[in-house]
């Protein structure tokens, strides 16, 4: 029923507490039913593979050097300390592989993740915002266009699709800072390499790539969903877009936990 | 004259939730329909729910009750699919223009029928054509950024028509023009439904645009309809708020915020 202007509020006395508690489930909640909206499309084949490239092109170039920068220095650092510890302990011919490792695993995915949310998740969100706020979005409805169809899906494949393209680069970036930084510890690069071929296996490497295809996808279901929502004018696009980061940047965290939870094997770790 | 009408709206009822819980109602009980091949003006202070009524029929929200009616289909209850059919039969000329920063003109005007998988060669002539109707001769690969005002105000018209509909909304399509490019827009909006026989709604504030091309003059006030008629009879009426609103003065019972 229509309530006059004026009118008592709705909520109840206890409503505020279920404030964030019910933001939550709705972010959630949008999030999941724009995945669901977007997988249709991907599957009847409504795929605009002019508009995915271009956002492929987006995504890698925008993302790729920071993401070299970031991960090149990143392995620079832990050859740094992992190598002065091993020298100490007589183990040096395991920094190759503890460095090489510990970046297949976990430092490229994630910093590139990061990389990616701060770079191309943010410019989705203000992108989309922008275009929310200035009824484009609605411009696209009435011309019987679905913009889940023709901006989501196209963000959310390329990113899916980037994402271990720019790990795999910045993870190689980060092995030759290691290495690097580990001949100047003392570590010769013969020794170092030698390391790693013995100690990273193909599936170290498939098992780091693999994880940055959910990252990549809610990157982009984050970003998007942050920019379809927009409100508020030009303060609505910054909130939007500086959200899309953090909301980001905390679901790949929390994505990587549970998809390690799952993937190493905790039972030779008790033994 | 008397025929069904193209667009009826029944018992629409419309409210939005305020910051702090409480709803306010937007559109209350609001009916009318309209008729095709006329021009149907509605006028209001800002506020009053003209947007809202033009967004209902397009299909962008739904109301909270009542039935909004195209080519005789209700349209609240209809899935995206299907609502998407009568949405490329209706054209929608935006406040401000609403037109796709990343796309030329000539793009932003043959968007839907890039959409419909026309063949290039008819997109290439549709979009000529639109462009030399209103002027616009030679700005095909510009970019909305480059045009004035009252260019992208064209484009938006251009990109509405573009697909041949038979209903065209138009949200303040004068908002921001000179007296001269509201003359031109007023004229295109006559073009329109003599040439094209097209059914218009025309939300706007401005009273000599509205009694150049109106048909039908319908005026909302605090989401309510508070005068509905041909402009000859609406101007007699002795309604306090249609008296202020067309006198244009400070005093009497339309509060100024």
């Amino acid at each position: 029923m229509v309530k006059k202007k004026g009118m008592a509020p709705r909520r109840s006395p206890i409503s505020p507490l279920f404030g964030p508690l019910s933001d939550f489930f709705l972010f959630f909640g949008q999030l999941v039913s724009l995945f669901l909206e977007g997988l249709w499309f991907v599957v009847r084949g409504r795929i605009s593979v002019r508009a995915t490239i271009r956002q492929m092109g987006e995504v890698g170039v925008g993302s790729l050097m920071v993401a070299i920068i970031t991960v090149g220095f990143s392995g620079a650092v832990l050859a740094l300390y992992s190598s002065v510890q091993l020298l100490q302990f007589g183990q040096a011919a395991l920094a190759g592989g503890l460095v090489g490792k510990s970046l297949a695993l976990e430092i490229a995915p994630v910093i590139t993740g990061i990389v990616v949310a701060a770079r191309s998740g943010s410019a989705m969100a203000a992108e989309l915002g922008s275009m929310t706020v200035t009824e484009q979005v609605d411009a696209l409805k009435t011309m019987a266009t679905s913009p889940v169809q023709y901006l989501v899906v196209p963000r959310i494949l390329a990113t899916m699709i980037m994402m271990p393209i720019v790990a795999s680069i910045a993870n190689v970036a980060g092995l030759y800072g290691a290495s690097v930084t580990a001949n100047l510890g003392g570590i010769s690069p013969t020794l170092f390499w030698r390391s790693f071929q013995d100690i990273v296996t193909i599936g170290d490497q498939l098992q780091g790539l693999i994880k940055t295809i959910p990252f990549g996808l809610l990157i982009a279901l984050i970003g998007c969903r942050q920019g379809l929502t927009t409100s508020n004018g030009a303060q609505g696009v910054g909130r939007a877009t500086t959200s899309a980061v953090v909301f980001g940047s905390m679901a790949i965290y929390i994505t990587d936990f549970f998809i390690s939870l799952i993937t190493q094997d905790l039972t030779s770790l008790r033994q | 004259m008397s025929s069904e009408p193209i667009i009826e709206l029944r018992h629409i009822h419309y409210s939005i939730a305020l910051p702090d819980g409480e709803r306010r109602a937007i559109l209350d009980d609001v009916s009318l329909a309209i008729e095709p091949g006329t021009i149907n003006c509605i006028m209001g202070t800002s506020g009053s729910g003209k947007t809202t009524l033009l967004r209902l029929m397009a299909g962008l929200i739904r109301p909270e009750s009542g039935e909004v009616l195209i080519f005789g289909r209700d349209i609240t209850a209809l899935r995206e699919p299907e609502l998407n059919k009568i949405r490329r039969e209706m054209g929608f000329v935006f406040q401000y223009s609403a037109l796709f920063d990343s796309l030329s003109v000539g793009q932003n005007i043959g968007f839907a029928l890039d959409r419909q998988r026309r063949p290039r060669a008819e997109i290439d002539s549709i979009v000529a054509n639109l462009l030399g109707e209103l002027g616009l001769s030679g700005l095909e690969n510009k970019r909305p950024s480059e045009l004035s005002g009252g260019m992208k105000k064209r484009v938006a018209m251009a990109r509405a028509l573009a697909s041949n509909p038979k209903i065209v909304l138009y949200d303040e399509p004068d908002s921001g023009l000179d007296p001269v490019m509201t003359r031109v827009i007023d004229e295109l909006i006559l073009q329109m439904r003599d040439e094209k026989k097209t059914t218009n709604v025309v939300v706007s504030h401005n009273v000599h645009s509205i009694w150049r091309i109106a048909d039908r003059v319908m005026m909302l006030h605090e989401g309510q309809m508070v005068a509905d008629g041909a402009p000859r009879e609406v101007e007699k009426l002795d309604v306090p708020v249609l008296r202020q609103f067309l006198e244009g003065r400070s005093d009497g019972p339309i509060l100024v915020r």
